[in-house]
């Protein structure tokens, strides 16, 4: 029960914290609507380039927007220390990665839902019925991509350049999930009665699920020796 | 009664360098001993082992008598640390960092006592306040209340006197010889030979990762010092 109270203390006061600072939802969201306005501007002429390519600049953005914010998972405890603190408290220190994934995944699935919500406006997308599926497989992405991202975060936050480091050895390990929901994408934003059939995003979202399970097994083993001195 | 903590041939590598060479120490629950030494001597890389929060490369440290290895989450629940930074969240303020530590302790609140450390430690009306705006003795200040909320039965200070102003070593000075007359057992590394031997029951030499002096005769002819006020 206090291992669960510990838990949700990690999230709570993490939430309370970028909602003071608002650095890493308004830095991810202001990356990503920018890409996407460009993108759909440079296609503006066209429905059909907009249609072609507009999921592939929803997943870009998402992804390439979603780093901001891994890297800054750490920041607020590297900070003055605080991490040491939270690391001498009697609390299982998975659970702590667990916390830290869990809120992460908050921030960022804030910023997919202000993406997908310029997505429909500036792609013109109105196929209400998918909306869900997106969402779903959207979530599901960006568990996988923050399950990685939170511990290969915590390895590089101290490091010199961090950052830099952190996105060489995210995108290697997220081609997978990448190439699931690009699978995926014909049957989550194409406007046709066959895609609307289409069983590939239920396959995404279970195929996503699988791969979170298995990188959280392991990371919540790597997380202790990453974070040990 | 088992010792607060029973350090023996403990070895702790970085790389090739060897931060402590096979230290043997027992402390007695309710002692208050002092590390002493000069800078990169080992005093916090020990400190830093008894807090569970670095991991020996060999030998063995237990706490009341349980092995640190086997049973570091449990243990944690009775040690209070003060590390050399300040450990506190910046973007929240005190009470609110004292909120989230409690968070993180079995039945722990910030409750009347721990209001009453704040006050101890003068910064009463500046607990509402960002920590971030806190100067660096304040911040120093509120770790140790932030170390004292779960009432724990060993209390470890990485010197905790830096950064405070005269008052405040004073103070906390008074808040050693208090806690430790309450039954709290008291390990702390600092550089000031004097200030130790006032404050600590006990006091021992850590040099080149190895224990080379203990008591006050042998850690004044260490530093070569007399009754003065000394830094090492």
């Amino acid at each position: 029960m206090q291992q669960l109270r510990a838990l949700l203390t990690v999230i709570r006061w993490d939430v309370v914290v970028e909602i003071k600072r608002r650095e890493s939802t308004l830095n991810m969201s202001l990356f990503a609507l920018l890409v996407l306005f460009i993108a759909s501007y440079a296609m503006s002429d066209s429905r059909e380039l907009l249609q072609a390519f507009g999921p592939i600049f929803y997943w870009v953005a998402i992804f390439f927007a979603g780093t901001v914010g891994l890297a800054r998972a750490f920041l607020v405890e590297r900070e003055g220390g605080a991490i040491h603190a939270m690391l001498v408290a009697p609390m299982d220190v998975s659970l702590y990665y667990i916390g830290k994934v869990i809120a992460t995944w908050i921030y960022v699935m804030i910023m997919a839902g202000l993406v997908l919500l310029a997505y429909i406006v500036l792609f013109d997308f109105d196929d209400w019925s998918k909306l869900g599926r997106i969402l779903a497989t959207t979530a599901c992405f960006v568990l996988v991509y923050v399950i990685v991202g939170v511990l290969l975060a915590a390895m590089t936050t101290s490091l010199r350049g961090g950052e830099v480091i952190l996105r060489i050895l995210l995108f290697p390990l997220m081609i997978p999930a990448v190439v699931v929901v690009y699978s995926a994408n014909d049957g989550l934003f194409k406007t046709s009665a066959l895609a609307l059939e289409s069983p590939a995003p239920f396959k995404a979202i279970t195929v996503l699920l699988a791969m979170a399970a298995v990188y959280v097994s392991v990371c919540v083993v790597l997380f202790p020796k990453v974070v040990e001195e | 009664m088992s010792p607060a903590f029973l350090v023996e041939n403990l070895w702790k590598k970085y790389g090739y360098r060897n931060a402590l060479s096979g230290i043997d120490l027992e402390i007695s629950a309710g002692d208050c001993l002092a590390i002493l030494g000069p800078n990169g001597a080992g005093k916090s890389t020990l400190l830093r082992v008894l807090a569970t929060r670095s991991s020996p490369t060999s030998g063995r440290v237990s706490v009341l008598g349980q092995d640190v290895s086997k049973r570091a989450t449990q243990l944690r629940e009775k040690i209070g640390v003060v590390f050399h930074e300040p450990c506190l969240r910046h973007d929240l303020s005190l009470i609110q960092n004292l909120q989230f530590f409690a968070g993180l302790y079995p039945d722990c609140r910030v409750d009347e006592r721990a209001l009453s450390l704040i006050e101890t430690v003068g910064l009463a009306d500046r607990q509402h306040d960002p920590v971030r705006d806190f100067s660096r003795g304040m911040m120093q200040r509120a770790t140790l209340v932030r170390s004292l909320l779960h009432d724990p039965s060993i209390w470890l200070l990485d010197e905790p006197f830096t950064g405070l102003d005269p008052e405040g070593q004073r103070m906390l000075e008074t808040l050693l010889v208090e806690e430790h007359q309450g039954g709290r057992t008291i390990v702390f590394v600092s550089h000031d030979v004097d200030q130790s031997l006032r404050v600590a029951k006990r006091v021992v030499v850590i040099d080149d990762g190895e224990l080379r002096a203990e008591g006050e005769e042998a850690v004044r002819a260490h530093f070569g010092v007399s009754g003065g006020k000394e830094n090492v």
